[in-house]
């Protein structure tokens, strides 16, 4: 059924981003931002070491939405064919050199690189032109390619210059490391449960492209002195983003209103920008730099990257409302105290969290009525 | 429980972001339902327990640990540790008006030899924690019996 409203399609890929992330611990960032690069129609980057489930939350991300999804890993000795398609031999008899991209990249309307730097120049040629303009040209073909956002993945951003216009299509980074030591028990149990089939919430490609038209049309007026200034800032911490990146992160900001049901871009909505610093030094000293223009970052389909990035009050109350509505979305079965148990230290976890947060003047009103819902459970479940 | 020394005076003002939790401390009806929390973590959890230490005081409850181990109940402060004041445990949402170096000085002076010191905003006060020990079942029980006596 089509979105009636930039509220409605909000509301879907936020549920069906939950429900991508379900079972991943510590990749809701990446789910998200795949989904804010997607709705601003720019690329992601993610540098990570292999193991880290980069791929499977960019394929959770297409599943949820139901797109035609791509992916491959490159290596040195990668033909072109294997990610563009092969030559149609019939045509090629007939004198016309046209390639065959049933079920390749350039039908792909989500795709995952992975080792992205390590494909020929013939292959990096080539997809500059798919990245920049969703165009896929190779002989005689000429295809308007329905990519949403191409994600790339590597262990680290190569030094050589020569790819460094390549890498500089992708204007979203994100940083992985592997899961740390306390999430472990939460890895194995989530790594096991997703391989069991599941439904979850989806969202369509009708959603994603109201959320693409509400974010083209966004009025940037208002949001354009903040923005001047976090460049300000960044400057004066010695983080210059190139002009090119500068006027692109508009798209993101604009994104992430559109994703938070807002027609028109706030302070709320400035966040991105750490996500548009090239290197994980230079975004660790962005959020720092910015930390207070950040404060008042929020946004429900998006919190955990709104929280990684602004480290804010709002980012954290919002993400600590999904966190609880989550656990109330899966009560236990009454008749298995095991899971009642389960369910119980689940909720316990999420008030311990807001306690420790906020202090009982300092807790946003909807944060508390969340508390107290949770107080009223754990007392019933006792 | 030893109060702060003369000379001190200090104000709480939010702290953004909060320290990561490092230890929780409970009062009068909500140590009571902490105690009757820890007892249940007995006997579902030993593993998570035995992370865990604590002080008693006849009016209170101080539990120590790790952020994902601790505790939670309705009335449970918690406290964490800033690095300029690693020998004080901090409530999470606050930082103190002067330096917390300057604070950790003046309290353990007044802390009466102590060397970890847990420090309660409302009303002000501190309390030692240094000798935290392992919270053996047995302890919370007298502890609860006696804590429900009073009531």
């Amino acid at each position: 059924m089509a979105p009636t409203s930039l509220i409605d399609a909000a509301s879907s890929l936020r549920a069906a981003l939950g429900g991508a992330s379900e079972g991943l611990v510590d990749r809701e960032v990446i789910v998200e931002l795949v989904a804010l690069a997607a709705v601003a129609r720019e690329h992601m980057l993610v540098i990570g070491p292999p193991g880290t489930a980069k791929s499977e939350a960019v394929r959770r991300v297409s599943a949820s939405l139901g797109a035609r999804y791509f992916e491959y890993l490159l290596g040195r000795f990668t033909e072109p064919s294997e990610i563009l398609g092969p030559v149609d031999l019939r045509r090629l008899r007939e004198g016309v050199v046209e390639t065959e991209t049933a079920g390749m990249l350039p039908e792909a309307e989500i795709a995952f690189l992975d080792e992205v730097f390590l494909g020929s120049t013939a292959i990096l040629n080539t997809l500059l032109g798919v990245l920049n303009e969703r165009v896929f040209r190779r002989g005689h073909t000429h295809k308007v390619c329905p990519l949403r956002v191409c994600v790339g993945a590597s262990n680290s951003v190569p030094d050589d210059e020569s790819l460094a216009a390549f890498a500089d299509r992708f204007l979203v980074r994100a940083y992985l490391g592997p899961v740390g030591d306390p999430q472990l028990e939460l890895l194995l149990e989530g790594g096991w449960a997703s391989a069991q089939p599941r439904e979850r919430p989806k969202a369509s490609m009708a959603d994603l492209d109201l959320l693409v038209e509400a974010s083209v049309r966004a009025d940037m007026t208002t949001i354009r002195p903040d923005l001047a200034r976090a460049l300000r800032l960044l400057r004066g911490a010695g983080i210059a983003l190139s002009d090119r990146r500068s006027v692109k992160v508009q798209r993101l900001i604009a994104a992430a209103a559109a994703l938070a049901g807002r027609a028109s871009p706030t302070s709320a909505d400035l966040w991105p920008i750490v996500y548009a610093v090239p290197g994980e030094d230079a975004q660790r000293m962005a959020r720092e730099v910015l930390r207070d223009l950040l404060a008042p970052s929020e946004n429900r389909a998006l919190s955990a990257a709104v929280e990684d990035a602004s480290a804010g009050p709002s980012a954290r109350a919002s993400r600590l409302l999904n966190a609880a509505e989550s656990v109330f979305a899966s009560p236990p079965s009454e008749t298995d105290p095991d899971a009642i148990a389960r369910w119980r230290l689940r909720l316990e976890g999420v008030a311990r969290e807001m306690d420790a947060a906020f202090s009982s003047d300092s807790m946003p009103a909807a944060l508390k009525a969340m508390r107290a819902r949770i107080v009223s459970a754990v007392q019933g479940s006792a | 429980m030893l109060s702060p020394s003369a000379g001190v005076t200090v104000s709480w003002v939010l702290r953004e972001p909060p320290l990561e939790p490092a230890g929780c401390s409970a009062f009068e009806g909500a140590a009571i339902r902490l105690a009757e929390r820890l007892l249940e973590i007995h006997s579902s959890d030993s593993a998570r327990i035995e992370r865990l230490s604590g002080v008693a005081t006849p009016e209170a409850l101080f539990v120590l640990g790790a952020a994902e181990d601790l505790p939670w109940c309705d009335g449970v402060a918690y406290v964490g540790r800033d690095p300029e004041a690693p020998a004080l445990l901090l409530p999470t949402t606050h930082r103190p008006s002067v330096h917390p170096a300057l604070l950790q000085q003046a309290l353990l002076r007044a802390g009466g030899g102590a060397t970890r010191l847990l420090v309660r905003a409302v009303p002000p006060s501190i309390f030692p924690v240094d000798r935290a020990a392992p919270i053996a079942r047995s302890l919370i029980e007298r502890w609860l019996t006696t804590a429900r006596s009073k009531r």
